[in-house]
């Protein structure tokens, strides 16, 4: 049997070699690095007073970038892609930082200009005049003026809606009932609206009055290419679900960015960013997605990395059916909210990357928040509510959750300390993971008793999420079937929508957040950080409220 | 055989209708609403009924099923297979730009479990019952038995992360695709050398081997002209078969590997409803694996000359 003897060392020969002759790719990723003089530091911030900076509210002259600029290409993993193309609203996500907005939002979700040097609304809010920021172009040479403006947000105006894998834009979210918009002169332009609507700078920031040279808006308002925009970086290359290839704008207004090229690379699957991460093949995982807490845990204290948890503008909350069995007994919600152990979700499912439910506002948000809106934890206090409630019977309820948010939300295991809890109040609580379309469709026919939601607050807006948890018609008590009715609630909502002085908003908005510990229509369970983690190869990578990794702060060690 | 061909290209066309069908009644039947899913993607917020409904009058949701079928099928057979609902990019490019990097692995995976399953087959049958038969059956099994997606976890663990001589993932001609390559291989490999074993072990006890073996022929020589020929066509046939199902096991080897294929097109669009890219997909696969079947078929003429096509 020779023959087949000299099969193995064949075999074995060819495969090391196509081993050998394929790792000369790996060679060229960043080397592994050996580990640092310094034990890795775990950033996790708890109050707001730690929240990262807010982003480029007011131009910084050129001259203070520090002198030495690196050159190497800086590789960073994210989960999900971040630009979509010519048929997209905006071409790219904003935590790319090509584009900018004549809003923004800060570090605690107050709105701030960008490319709008001020603003101005006329007494009835049907007016919004802008002015603009004078002397800045689109990196193809374009001035930014007016006429650029009001020809961006026509080009919103004409494909309204559209919907985007970041934010579909609709004129009438963005704006409310826009009647038009005009060039006042080169530096001013004017919004009028139909209706009031005086939280309209909440409402466009960001997203929804981003602005590109239009250059590049075509008849139907697609893009022609990768649109020219006024941003820190220019997008040169990109693939869809393989890379975005990030360079400097070395003409940006503001603070330059400390490198020059940036290739933020697509990685789909956790396991695989870590290993890459471990391997050097990326220098860090940002972004939304970027690390499950488990990851994020199992990463600490390893030589050479870095993990950071930043607070961001998204909590979790235990939505209730109030307007069924057995939820539409409002002891019996306040019994299900006193007897939750927000400390023990934080701490042993969320594995500490996050901040207890303080309110329906979040805590990272401090100048809406307000010590009436805590929930408190009471468990004896909860099983007298419940007896009452239930007068000694026992009822069933059913907890729909998403299946496919992985460890990231540890929606079960959070469902089965629940499911726990309302047992020794009385209820049988039934978890069902459904499906991400299939859980939607729950919510919106109302097949429900309890469900988790996530919710983010990207523009600081409080009356947005006011409306939607306590208005009678609001997104949660309409659209997802929550049935929450209060004219109080509404009667406020609507107060809080038209009321311009500040103190009394704040008041307006205190009493909602009491009124939502009272009746418990919505309770919060934690609120989130977002876990990322980086090598000593580089620094300066930190995540604002909105979730918008520092791209323009990295830095290049090494 | 032009006749024969004919007939198998015609038959394609009721083929396909019936897949895009079957693609159609089944994404209905998954229940959701595909403008709610797309109004509400990504890191977006949740959208208005208004907003919805604007964006199902657009797209034609409000008609009857078999409506919005007959429409799709109109303009797939113009070759228009529409917008993506959820990018808004129109589907025939979304498809094709990614489909060659699918096709690209699946064709790698299948050159790799031809390459280390046949020979190990045919090893392992000409020894039966000898060590190295224990062995490769019990590697055989062990390898099956591990699921394409941990075995690919695994392999990035090993090549990437500790001996550092392959990338995690990302594309590329080089060794980007040999990891994933291996992983959606090692399945099939694994079978491929079990059928190929199980044959030459029948084909050995075959008349015509005995008999060349009492002309005297050395067993190298009757290996390689009385066994090997006849013990492969179990083994083509199931690598051709195969072949569609590495297209569609890719999906999930795709996303462990960052592999730009079609994988997170299609992840994308099941979880989102997004009809006209499952329905183009379903469409674009269907072809393929009928294609490959005639090209099994086909080859089955080069590989025994007694198969005669008609």
């Amino acid at each position: 049997m020779s023959f087949s003897f000299r099969f193995i060392p064949f075999l074995l020969a060819a495969l090391a070699l196509a081993a050998i002759a394929c790792g000369g790719a790996a060679s060229e990723a960043p080397a592994a690095t050996t580990a640092p003089s310094v034990a890795p530091t775990t950033v996790p911030v708890d109050t707001a007073t730690s929240v990262p900076a807010a982003p480029v509210a007011t131009p910084v002259p050129a001259t203070t970038q520090p002198a030495a600029v690196a050159e190497r290409e800086i590789v960073l993993a994210v989960s999900r892609k971040l630009a979509n193309g010519e048929q997209d609203p905006y071409f790219t996500h904003s935590s790319l930082m090509v584009w900018e907005s004549l809003v923004a939002v800060d570090g605690v979700l107050t709105p701030v200009l960008q490319l709008a040097e001020s603003w101005e609304v006329s007494e009835d809010a049907l007016s919004w005049t802008f002015d603009l920021r004078p002397g800045i172009s689109f990196t193809d040479g374009t001035p930014f003026n007016a006429d650029a403006a009001v020809a961006n947000i026509q080009r919103f105006m004409q494909i309204s809606p559209r919907p985007s894998p970041f934010f579909t834009f609709s004129t009438a979210r963005a704006f409310g009932d826009l009647g038009g918009v005009s060039k006042v002169d080169d530096d001013t332009m004017e919004f009028q609206l139909n209706t009031p609507n005086p939280s309209m700078v909440f409402t466009m920031s960001n997203f929804f009055s981003s602005m590109f040279s239009p250059a590049f808006f075509a008849e139907n308002g697609d893009f022609t290419g990768i649109p020219a925009a006024t941003g820190p970086f220019k997008l040169t290359d990109w693939k869809p679900d393989q890379f975005f290839l990030l360079e400097r704008n070395e003409d940006y207004w503001g603070k330059k960015p400390l490198v020059k090229n940036i290739r933020v690379r697509v990685i789909p699957d956790s396991g695989a960013r870590v290993s890459a991460l471990l391997a050097g093949e990326v220098d860090g995982v940002m972004e939304l997605g970027a690390l499950a807490p488990a990851e994020a845990k199992s990463l600490e204290g390893r030589d050479g990395i870095t993990v950071g948890a930043d607070p961001v503008s998204i909590s979790i909350y235990l939505a209730f059916a109030t307007d069924r069995p057995p939820f539409d007994n409002v002891e019996l919600r306040r019994a299900v909210a006193m007897a939750l152990d927000r400390e023990a979700i934080v701490d042993k499912l969320a594995l500490g990357y996050a901040t207890p439910g303080k309110s329906l506002f979040s805590p990272f948000a401090p100048q809406w928040l307000s010590p009436k809106g805590e929930p408190t934890f009471d468990q004896a206090q909860a099983q007298t509510l419940a007896t009452t409630a239930l007068g000694g019977e026992r009822v069933k309820a059913t907890l729909i959750f998403r299946s496919a948010t992985g460890q990231a939300r540890p929606y079960k295991a959070i469902g089965e300390l629940i499911q726990s809890e309302l047992g020794k109040l009385g209820i049988d609580l039934e978890l069902l993971s459904l499906e991400r379309a299939a859980e939607r469709e729950a919510q919106t026919s109302g097949n429900w008793n309890l469900r988790f939601a996530q919710q983010g607050w990207a523009n600081g807006d409080p009356d947005f999420l006011m409306a939607r948890f306590l208005s009678s018609d609001g997104l949660y008590n309409k659209g997802r079937k929550g049935g929450y009715n209060n004219p109080e609630a509404d009667r406020l909502v609507a107060e809080g929508q038209g009321e311009q002085d500040l103190a009394k908003r704040f008041a307006i908005y205190e009493r909602l957040q009491e009124i939502a510990v009272e009746d418990a229509p919505v309770t919060p369970l934690y609120h989130v950080h977002l876990t990322y983690a980086f090598r000593d190869t580089i620094a300066g990578l930190s995540h604002r409220v909105t979730y918008q990794p520092t791209l323009d702060e990295i830095r290049l060690v090494k | 055989m032009t006749g024969y061909l004919v007939r198998r290209l015609a038959a394609l066309i009721p083929t396909l209708i019936l897949v895009s069908m079957l693609a159609f009644g089944f994404t209905e039947l998954a229940g959701g609403d595909p403008a709610r899913e797309a109004a509400e993607q990504g890191d977006g917020d949740l959208a208005s009924d208004e907003l919805v409904a604007e964006l199902r009058s657009r797209w034609g949701l409000d008609d009857a099923l078999p409506v919005r079928y007959v429409h799709w099928l109109f303009d797939a057979v113009r070759g228009d297979l529409g917008e993506s609902y959820l990018s808004g990019r129109p589907v025939a490019d979304e498809l094709l730009a990614k489909y060659p990097a699918t096709l690209l692995l699946a064709l790698t995976a299948l050159i790799l479990a031809s390459i280390v399953g046949i020979p190990l087959g045919v090893l392992v049958g000409l020894n039966s019952n000898s060590w190295i038969d224990h062995l490769g059956r019990i590697g055989a099994v062990s390898i099956a038995a591990v699921p394409g997606f941990w075995l690919g976890l695994l392999l990035i663990v090993l090549f990437a992360e500790v001996l550092g001589l392959l990338p995690a993932g990302g594309f590329g001609l080089d060794g980007h695709l040999l990891l994933p390559a291996a992983a959606l291989g090692a399945l099939p490999a694994a079978t491929v050398t079990r059928l190929t074993r199980a044959s030459v072990l029948e084909v050995q006890s075959q008349d015509y081997v005995r008999t060349a073996q009492a002309k005297g022929l050395g067993p190298r020589l009757v290996a390689r002209r009385h066994i090997l020929p006849n013990a492969l066509v179990p083994s083509v046939t199931f690598l051709g078969l195969q072949f569609g199902h590495m297209v569609g096991g890719a999906i999930v080897i795709e996303s462990i590997f960052a592999w730009p294929g079609v994988g997170q097109v299609i992840l994308t669009a099941v979880s989102g409803r997004d009809i006209p890219v499952i329905a183009g997909f379903v469409l674009l696969s269907g072809l393929v694996y009928v294609v490959v079947n005639l090209a099994v078929d086909l080859f089955y003429v080069v590989l025994d000359p007694r198969v005669r096509l008609g």
